[in-house]
């Protein structure tokens, strides 16, 4: 890294925020992306580090950052909590990682018109915890909530656990205030000549910086209800979700769990003593650890890891053994708002439910669901470590192709990693399906090389499906190159406009768009 | 100005025998208007005239360019009931749209498009309809053409819906549009009341705020400050509460009419925004609708996008020979 950018960095925000050492070039090499760990078990843990990490105290040496790197010719990577998992923040070319969390403060709260601005580099938690104390909330808890900031939510396009009530947070987004590589700050909304602002929220650091945002935000909900539904088929479950949904009902959760993601949910918290239980017990581990806690302990012990070695080493045949297994859809279900409408809304859903097939389980589901909800996979190390991965891929399509796309998937994937899907983001037009996949390799190059066979049969599958290739994890490194057959031709218009606001690639080079030779 | 064929007549003839292979003998000539019959039409033309230093025109004939003319790409492509959603194309006007969903028993729902008889490629060029969009087929200046991913949300990317919903054409021509539809209400009733355009507002905020959902609310904007609230509601409990506060504000009831919005970039804003507006002397005509929580969709007459030098750059990016020059008046300003 030339001196004297360093020297201009340095004066810009100040020498003691200007970091160059191996801890941090090491931290901020990676993000939640579960690639890395693969990397991590060949000995490689920080293939791509970035050349240094700087921090901002304040939004206005945001823009003097960005013209003093594009003047060297450096790149800069915007970068929040690192808590993405498609590599959307791995410094592929080296360069500058522009750390914004400091950037943390709520701007304002407008009670008529029922907004909040606040900085980009505000963790999620204590953006709703500043709403709740104020009698709101902004209604987006993505599980990765303590984990993840305002910035990274809009710039990979984040959906909360709510949405199918509050939407997605391309939906909350009024506007924005954001740096363009040259310096330039934009402010986009409505209000504007041109609205650029669902131009920057998904674009993953690689148009603009973002530095604040207004959002839609709604009384904290003075009632909640749960309730719990099991369906003989996940078709029928599908069903109801549609029935609800286009009959203009908006649950803040609702969550249909394909059979073994509903075994799995049912066999928690009790011992499995039947044949099944004994066979899927490793494999339940496995995928709870994600879901709630996967704690070193789950892993520890030679015969333990060899159970689940064993099992996942065999994945075609416990996918099929699955399937034979007598297990219905559990759906989870739940309502906020006023004690009225929380009443009215749940029985008229509960109506349509059993219209679809399904039977009332009560509300523990529900209320064990609302338990763990905000852990995590960023606790998946310890699989890692015992030679498997683990990772999910989240996709989204209208009703119609829903039950076809998951076919299409669950057929793809089988042969090489056990799988299961929850459906989830329920809107009119449909639905997001989220898949988990887990395999094992003894070698770390067999892994990765199996991984990506994974991504990629399971990819394709969805574009064979109709469906989208994200629907909230965003693109980052790791499906950049499946942006093609997501967009077609729609590709030169993107690429227009990273060529219109970014002329030097300067910003999060390599992410979001196939790199140009290839795509020639 | 525009292209001046006759002093490039090498040129025009290749351009010619390009157009020739690209309709199949069906003559078109610059400032001869093409009645297109197809997408495979728009492609050829609009390649045609990239390939060849053309300049490609929407509508009525234009001196030195080729125009065309949308009105036959009026097929709805697929309708898809299950998923709520219609794929119609770009020459098919919205009210020949809503004939044939209202057939199914399904709606656009109200106040989305300024002109029934228009066309819905005009219409999303000009931003209507965003509610509703899901996604968009459009050809590039090159003839590339593509449509953006049909799914309820999706996170890949910058959303290209937003490059083509209210920038005229600049980027593309839009030749089929995804829109949300909506099963047509059971019961509905319809009411409109009178009174201060400002206070018809915040009772219509205060009725969001307290829950109400009607199907739809609009309110159109008359002279010295009055305006007309129109809405339909679909359950009696919702028609009660919405009642009370248009007597709160003081509105009377009036006649209910079959408002059209007026032409004009509709803009989502917020109530304090709204406000604004509803209570400035400008804005006759002023029309807002659909609303939610947080605001309503607003349009005054005239209110055309202003210049942004961003999206002036990004057209010149993506068409960098001016192949589309899509409205008769944009063309004599052509390089």
């Amino acid at each position: 890294m030339p001196t004297p950018l360093l020297h201009q960095l340095r004066a810009a925000v100040g020498a003691e925020n200007v970091r160059r050492g191996d801890p941090e070039r090491i931290a901020y090499s990676s993000d939640m992306w579960p690639r890395h760990q693969i990397w991590k078990l060949q000995g490689d843990p920080a293939r791509h580090p970035p050349d240094a990490v700087i921090w901002v105290d304040d939004a206005s040496q945001v823009p003097e950052v960005h013209r003093i790197c594009a003047r060297h010719s450096v790149p800069v990577l915007p970068y929040g909590a690192g808590s993405g998992v498609c590599g959307g923040t791995v410094p592929l070319h080296g360069g500058v990682m522009l750390d914004v969390k400091r950037l943390n403060k709520v701007l304002a709260v407008d009670d008529h018109d029922l907004t909040v601005t606040a900085e980009a580099g505000i963790i999620g938690m204590h953006l709703e915890e500043e709403l709740v104390d104020r009698g709101y909330t902004l209604g987006h808890f993505p599980s990765s909530i303590l984990c993840s900031t305002l910035g990274g939510w809009l710039a990979a396009r984040s959906a909360g656990q709510f949405s199918s009530k509050y939407g997605k947070i391309e939906d909350m987004v009024v506007g924005l205030k954001a740096v363009l590589a040259d310096g330039t700050v934009i402010e986009t909304g409505p209000d504007q000549p041109f609205d650029w602002t669902q131009i920057v929220v998904g674009s993953e650091g690689t148009l603009a910086t973002i530095l604040s945002a207004t959002l839609r935000i709604h009384p904290a909900p003075e009632s909640r209800a749960y309730r719990g539904y099991r369906f003989r088929s996940t078709e029928d479950g599908i069903r109801g979700i549609r029935l609800m949904m286009q009959a203009g009902l908006s649950p803040h959760v609702v969550r249909l769990y394909d059979p073994f993601d509903s075994l799995l949910h049912s066999s928690e918290g009790s011992s499995t003593g039947s044949v099944s239980g004994s066979l899927l017990g490793p494999v339940r581990e496995i995928f709870m650890g994600l879901k709630k806690r996967a704690s070193r302990a789950a892993t520890r012990g030679r015969g333990r890891a060899t159970a689940i070695s064993t099992a996942l080493s065999y994945p075609g045949t416990l996918n099929k053994l699955i399937d034979t297994l007598p297990v219905s859809a559990l759906m989870i279900l739940g309502f906020e708002g006023s004690a009225d409408s929380v009443h009215d809304d749940m029985e008229r859903a509960c109506e349509l439910l059993e219209r679809a097939g399904g039977v009332d389980g009560g509300e523990g589901p529900g209320l064990r669901w609302e338990e763990n909800r905000y852990a995590v996979s960023f606790k998946q190390s310890p699989m890692y470590e015992a030679g498997c991965f683990v990772d999910t891929m989240e996709v989204a399509t209208t009703w119609s192709k829903l039950t076809g796309l998951y076919r299409e998937v669950r057929q793809a994937v089988s042969p090489h990693a056990l799988i299961m899907a929850h459906f989830s983001h329920a809107y009119r037009e449909g639905c997001s399906i989220y898949f988990t996949f887990a395999s094992y390799k003894r070698d770390a190059q067999a892994l990765e090389r199996l991984y990506d066979k994974v991504w990629s049969e399971a990819l394709s599958a969805v574009v064979r499906g109709g469906g989208t290739i994200s629907h909230h994890h965003g693109v980052g490194y790791s499906k950049r190159d499946h942006m093609g057959r997501e967009h077609g031709g729609g590709l030169q218009l993107l690429y227009g406009t990273k060529d219109a606001l970014d002329p030097t690639e300067m910003l999060n080079p390599g992410k979001v768009l196939p790199d140009r030779a290839v795509r020639r | 100005m525009a292209q001046d064929y006759t002093e490039v007549q090498p040129v025009l003839d290749t351009l010619q025998q390009a157009l020739d292979e690209a309709l199949g003998g069906r003559l078109l000539v610059p400032g001869g208007v093409l009645e297109v019959r197809g997408v495979d039409d728009v492609r050829g033309v609009v390649s045609a005239a990239h390939l060849f230093g053309g300049r490609v025109v929407l509508g009525a004939a234009h001196s030195g360019a080729l125009a065309l003319n949308l009105s036959g790409l009026s097929a709805v492509r697929d309708l898809d009931i299950t998923s709520g959603v219609v794929t119609a194309e770009a020459g098919m006007t919205p009210a020949a749209l809503e004939a044939a969903l209202n057939a199914e028993g399904m709606t656009l729902g109200a106040g989305h498009f300024a002109s029934p008889d228009g066309s819905l490629g005009a219409a999303i060029s000009a931003g209507e309809g965003v509610a509703l969009t899901v996604s968009i087929g459009a050809v590039l200046p090159d003839g590339t053409l593509f449509n953006t991913p049909v799914a309820p949300r999706r996170a890949t990317g910058p959303d290209p819906v937003f490059l083509l919903l209210g920038t005229e054409g600049r980027l593309a021509v839009v030749v089929w549009v995804t829109l949300r539809i909506f099963p047509r209400a059971q019961d509905p009733v319809t009411v409109a009341y009178s009174g201060r355009g400002a206070a018809l507002l915040e009772a219509v905020r205060l009725a969001y705020r307290a829950g109400v959902r009607p199907v739809s609310v609009q309110l159109r904007k008359a002279a010295r400050g009055r305006a007309r609230v129109t809405v339909v509601v679909d359950r009696h409990d919702d028609e009660g509460r919405f009642a009370q506060q248009m007597t709160d504000a003081g509105a009377k009831t009036t006649t209910p009419d079959d408002p059209v919005p007026p032409a004009g970039r509709p803009r989502r804003l917020g109530w304090r925004a709204l406000g604004a507006l509803a209570r400035g002397q400008k804005h006759k005509g002023l029309w807002i609708g659909p609303f939610d929580l947080h605001g309503g969709w607003a349009r005054t007459p005239g209110d055309a996008p202003a210049g942004d030098v961003h999206l002036d750059r990004l057209q010149r990016v993506v068409d960098p020979l001016g192949t589309l020059r899509l409205h008769p008046a944009a063309a004599e300003d052509a390089p």
